[in-house]
């Protein structure tokens, strides 16, 4: 496990040595993300201008759920994204022979072997909208127990979105481009930037059964607002552990079938 | 010239029939973007509607939306900056004919097959959260005619950053932060009717309200007679603009312009 976390470390540090030779990026990506979080608040205070609460939800309730979809929405694409379509040229070229060949699991490797450092800005900045949306709107509601069960929902929330993300992936195996399947798949995980119970009902059971985006942002910042059951907090472990258990299987029967491409 | 567009046209046509699944996918984006606003201004206004506007107003504005979308976006970002930054543009440079035009003929060609994805989607989705209408003829003409002028500038502007790719390597960044714009700015967030006072007044100045949200606004019967008349001429002085712009970064980038690999 430490071995792994090591690796992550390694892999972090190699991108920085890379990247630190295009430093115009570093203010480009800061300048972006400033101005995509400052168009997305907007968007929240628009909508809050002309309406007290959506379907329960007040508006710094809104905010940290649009922290933690930054947050996460940052996670994939430090760590996971800019590994995929790597992954794809790999199996179309070949040279996922080289990932294969090292002596750590092939999933590990082909899903976080390059890091996108760039996309730590968000993560920091989505954390930072949640701190601020607890202490400045509903803090005194939020005891030990709720950071508690807010931080297990958001590691389940992570776990899903990781598997949403490689599962799909690993369709390359067969079908060698997923470029499209990863873009389709963006637009619904943007969905999360607002509560499922914002959206009609038919909406709802698709963002929590076939795109279980509900359980990435919603769930978490329900635990923090004491509005989730510990049944909810089990329901989404239960759904992270098959999603991974699945992902893994998807792997597995992939590279069965993978016969490389050299001559 | 136009018969030089035809056989563009029939060319990428053709490619993009051999490859329509994923144009399919890439039309969605005109789709589920606005849906998530669609949804959620539709739930707001369950009750007794918000600012003067219905559950089922919101929902005509919306679906509107999408087709106006995916007919006036802009996909030169992805299409004319990759020919520069990989070198493809220097053998189209020799031919008699301006490079531009095969880009306008893959943006209409993307648009007509998109067309097969996105207007059964508007229907279905039309059934699910019932729209109502209050609209004339007259107005859906004059929307039309609005929508290919937005069309127009989305391009020329979508041309003009990605011609700064003779520069710099990120002009997709600069893409990005006009995306941003244009999602605030130009009605996708909120109908601009419904944004603060002050970022109406800077909407109607700014170029993003004629790219996209001014034809909706029509169709959906938001405007009079008079608003709309501002409106075209806006619209044509941003096109003018537009087009001495792209004309002016065009002239720099050949000049600038030494082709990278072989």
């Amino acid at each position: 496990m430490f071995r792994y976390l090591e690796m992550i470390g390694v892999f972090a540090k190699n991108s920085m040595q890379n990247e630190a030779a295009y430093r115009v990026n570093l203010l480009t990506n800061i300048l972006l993300t400033i101005v995509q979080v400052s168009s997305s608040i907007a968007g929240l205070l628009v909508i809050y201008t002309h309406t007290q609460t959506i379907r329960g939800w007040t508006f710094s309730q809104t905010l940290a759920l649009l922290g933690v979809f930054i947050f996460t929405n940052g996670l994939t694409h430090t760590f996971i994204a800019p590994n995929l379509n790597e992954f794809a040229e790999g199996i179309r070229k070949g040279t996922l022979d080289f990932t294969l060949v090292k002596p750590a699991n092939s999933q590990f490797l082909a899903s976080f072997q390059r890091v996108n450092i760039w996309g730590t800005a968000d993560v920091l900045v989505g954390l930072g909208l949640v701190v601020y949306a607890v202490t400045s709107g509903f803090g005194e509601g939020v005891g030990l127990l709720q950071v508690l069960a807010f931080l297990g929902a958001v590691l389940c929330g992570t776990v899903i979105i990781y598997s949403l993300w490689i599962g799909p992936a690993t369709v390359a195996f067969w079908t060698v481009k997923i470029d499209n399947i990863t873009s389709i798949l963006q637009a619904f995980y943007n969905m999360g930037r607002f509560p499922v119970q914002a959206y009609p009902a038919w909406l709802q059971r698709l963002l929590t059964f076939v795109v279980p985006v509900a359980f990435v942002t919603t769930v978490p910042v329900q635990a923090l607002s004491s509005q989730s059951t510990p049944l909810l907090l089990l329901a989404s472990a239960a759904v992270a552990a098959v999603m991974l258990w699945l992902s893994t299987r998807l792997w597995k029967l992939g590279l069965s079938q993978y016969t490389s491409a050299s001559s | 010239m136009i018969s030089a567009f035809g056989v563009y046209f029939t060319t990428q046509w053709a490619s993009f029939v051999a490859y329509r699944v994923v144009f399919f996918l890439y039309s969605m984006w005109a789709i589920l973007p606005p849906l998530i606003y669609l949804a959620v201004w539709s739930t707001v206004a369950g009750g007794g509607g918000v600012g003067g506007w219905s559950r089922g107003e919101f929902v005509a504005y919306y679906l509107t939306f999408m087709v106006v979308n995916h007919l006036a976006g802009s996909i030169e970002i992805h299409t004319a900056s990759w020919e520069i930054r990989q070198g493809e543009i220097s053998g189209r440079l020799l031919l008699p004919i301006h490079p531009a035009v095969r880009t306008l003929a893959s943006n209409v060609g993307f648009k007509a097959i998109g067309l097969l994805v996105v207007v059964p989607s508007v229907l279905l989705l039309a059934a699910l959260f019932r729209p109502e209408y209050h609209t004339t003829p007259a107005l859906v003409v004059a929307g039309v005619v609005a929508t290919l002028a937005a069309g127009a500038l989305q391009f020329l502007i979508g041309y003009t950053v990605a011609l700064l790719s003779f520069w710099i390597t990120r002009a997709d960044a600069v893409a990005q932060l006009n995306e941003v714009l244009l999602v605030l700015l130009a009605g996708q967030i909120a109908p601009l009717a419904l944004l603060p006072e002050a970022l109406q007044a800077v909407a109607a100045v700014l170029p993003y309200r004629y790219m996209l949200s001014f034809p909706v606004e029509i169709i959906t019967g938001r405007l009079g007679s008079s608003e709309i008349l501002l409106g075209f001429g806006m619209q044509t002085v941003w096109l003018v603009g537009a087009w001495f712009l792209m004309r002016f970064a065009w002239r720099r980038g050949v000049r600038h312009y030494s082709a990278v690999g072989g």
